[in-house]
């Protein structure tokens, strides 16, 4: 069952100077239990997607419907959304976790007992339980992150939106957001978050949607979406070399050139272009590799990637000396 | 709904209790004024002195001032203190809608005020051994007052949530008030007469200083005027502010600031 299904959803904002299109035409499903990542640079229109899910912008035109209901135009959608939005600002800082939970639960709708009984609950679940009372501004950007996302769950909703999670977090509070995201989402909880960092999304999301300049140029599974580039992703390892080579040529086959190396992603036929290219200097290893997030993310939108983690090696093809 | 009271109360107070030195203080400057006030320092009660120079008048004339003032700005300080700490969004989410939670919060940090208000003023008047007399009939324009000030304030809050910072439009809006809060509509007669008991927050000015500095009785076609006109001002601040909403939502303003 789909617990979010936006159909063909557009945004322009206008201001004096400028019409920016930040939404043209996003169509997206999220099956319940499951998450998605919502993929993209900066300005690319997470952030105005997510917003329009929750009602909080409003489309130009197209539909949103959680669970059925329009948020845009049905208040009681609302109890089924829960969100964190632009990181750690969604809680009152003087105030305690404790005292944010509850009274955001009261918001929920929740009774004020019920909310304090799951604001304990909610607490001991993210490791809060001994600062429940220590207001939420001395508290350390991770721990602030997670009272946020505690309170977005206080009124357990089937939906539940992030807008860049893990942002500005170390890589310990990072790791831990990330270890209760997939804890949510285990116990049917349906995640869509947005990032602009790869390994977020490689490590968390079910399936992946790349969105660019307002468009979606990819939405499909994460491992079937992996596996199809990996197919066509290679590494060419060259030895010493005197000429230079012809980068121009090899950027236009989809090439590119990263210190001894050759990295190639492109059908394979292509591959013996590639090696034409840089003839006759030797070739050390040839090998097939496993395409990251990254990988994929340059391919579709040509752009540059704000992470870059390491291309994982997965099949030797060919070695020589 | 009685849940969201008690939540908004709850916050407000636990706020109040975080910083105690800030309540401290407020309540020292609170029990500062009203022991000018009984030395007779009439000024102090800015507009207040046209309800006559007893000391009940006084007092019955700084609260109208204070009332108004604080029902006005509130509204309009709160949207832009949560736009500034990113929590609009989250009021926006809620599932009582964020007109209603606006208003509670208002009405909420209101009660505090006046609690703490009226237990300074007892104080002060155990302190100086004086003693109050006003009609409690006096009282019903008081909430009148406060009604239509609330409509002000989602006036200036509907400006907020658009334009985001209103400070100077308070000022505007508080000059004006005073004015209002002097003008003698009850005297007009006519078409004046009639405008004057359109003006916001000025029939119910005019009630309390019919009871407080003519001495005349309640009159309740006066009082049916009154609250006519602060439900007018009310539902045209909700009318606005739900029109502004709309369009924050529309050009994506909520989360801005």
């Amino acid at each position: 069952m789909n617990v979010l299904e936006i159909r063909d959803l557009r945004k322009t904002f206008h201001s004096r100077r400028k019409t920016v299109e930040a939404v043209c035409g996003v169509s997206l499903a999220v099956a319940e239990g499951s998450i998605l990542a919502f993929l993209g640079p900066n300005g690319a229109g997470k952030t105005t997607t997510i917003k329009m899910i929750a009602g909080l912008v409003r489309p130009d035109s197209g539909s949103v419907r959680v669970l059925g209901r329009d948020p845009n135009a049905d208040s009681r959608a609302l109890g089924d959304i829960g969100a964190v939005l632009e990181g750690n600002r969604n809680t009152y800082w003087r105030l305690a976790p404790e005292e944010n939970i509850e009274y955001f639960g009261v918001l929920k709708g929740l009774r004020p007992r019920q909310a304090r009984r799951r604001a304990s609950e909610l607490l001991e679940e993210f490791g809060l339980g001994d600062k429940r009372g220590v207001p939420t501004q001395k508290l350390s950007r991770g721990m602030q992150q997670q009272v946020s996302l505690a309170v977005a769950m206080i009124h357990n909703p089937r939906l539940l939106l992030l807008d860049e999670p893990t942002l500005g977090l170390d890589v310990t509070a990072a790791e831990r957001m990330k270890g209760m995201i997939r804890d949510i989402a285990a116990r049917g909880h349906t995640v869509l978050l947005t990032t602009h960092q790869l390994t977020v999304a490689e490590e968390l999301a079910n399936r992946v949607a790349i969105i660019h300049r307002g468009r979606i140029v990819t939405e499909e599974p994460t491992a079937e979406l992996l596996r199809r580039f990996s197919g066509e992703a290679f590494r060419v390892e060259l030895g010493p070399h005197t000429n230079g080579f012809d980068r121009d040529a090899l950027a236009r086959l989809g090439a590119s050139i990263q210190d001894s190396a050759i990295e190639y992603i492109g059908p394979p036929a292509g591959l013996y272009r590639v090696l034409d290219l840089v003839r006759p200097t030797p070739i050390v290893k040839l090998e097939k590799v496993e395409a990251s997030l990254t990988d994929v993310f340059l391919r579709l939108t040509g752009a540059a990637a704000p992470a870059l983690p390491a291309a994982a090696p997965k099949e030797e093809v060919l070695t020589h000396a | 709904m009685l849940s969201l009271v008690a939540a908004e109360l709850k916050r407000t107070w636990t706020l109040q209790k975080r910083y105690p030195l800030d309540l401290v203080v407020g309540m020292a400057m609170m029990g500062v004024s009203f022991y000018a006030l009984f030395l007779g320092a009439q000024y102090l009660a800015g507009p207040a002195t046209q309800f006559g120079d007893r000391l009940d008048s006084l007092i019955i004339g700084y609260g109208l001032w204070t009332l108004v003032v604080m029902s006005m700005n509130g509204i309009a300080l709160l949207i832009q203190g949560e736009a500034r700490t990113g929590t609009l969004e989250q009021i926006y989410l809620s599932s009582y809608g964020a007109l209603r939670v606006i208003l509670t919060r208002a009405a909420a940090g209101l009660m505090v005020s006046l609690t703490t208000s009226v237990a300074m003023l007892l104080i002060m008047l155990v302190v100086t051994r004086r003693e109050l007399h006003f009609p409690l009939a006096t009282l019903l324009p008081l909430a009148t007052v406060v009604v239509g000030a609330h409509g002000l304030g989602l006036t200036l809050g509907a400006l907020a949530l658009v334009f985001k910072r209103v400070q100077e439009m308070m000022r505007l809006f508080q000059f004006s008030l005073l004015a209002l809060v002097i003008l003698p509509v009850e005297q007009w007669h006519g078409v004046a007469g009639f405008l004057g008991m359109s003006l916001p927050v000025a029939p119910s000015a005019g009630q309390l200083r019919d009871l407080m500095a003519r001495g005349t009785g309640f009159d309740p076609g006066f009082f049916a005027l009154t609250v006519t006109n602060a439900l007018a001002y009310f539902l045209l601040g909700v009318g606005l502010f739900l029109w502004a909403s709309r369009v924050a939502r529309k050009r994506g303003l909520l989360g801005q600031y």
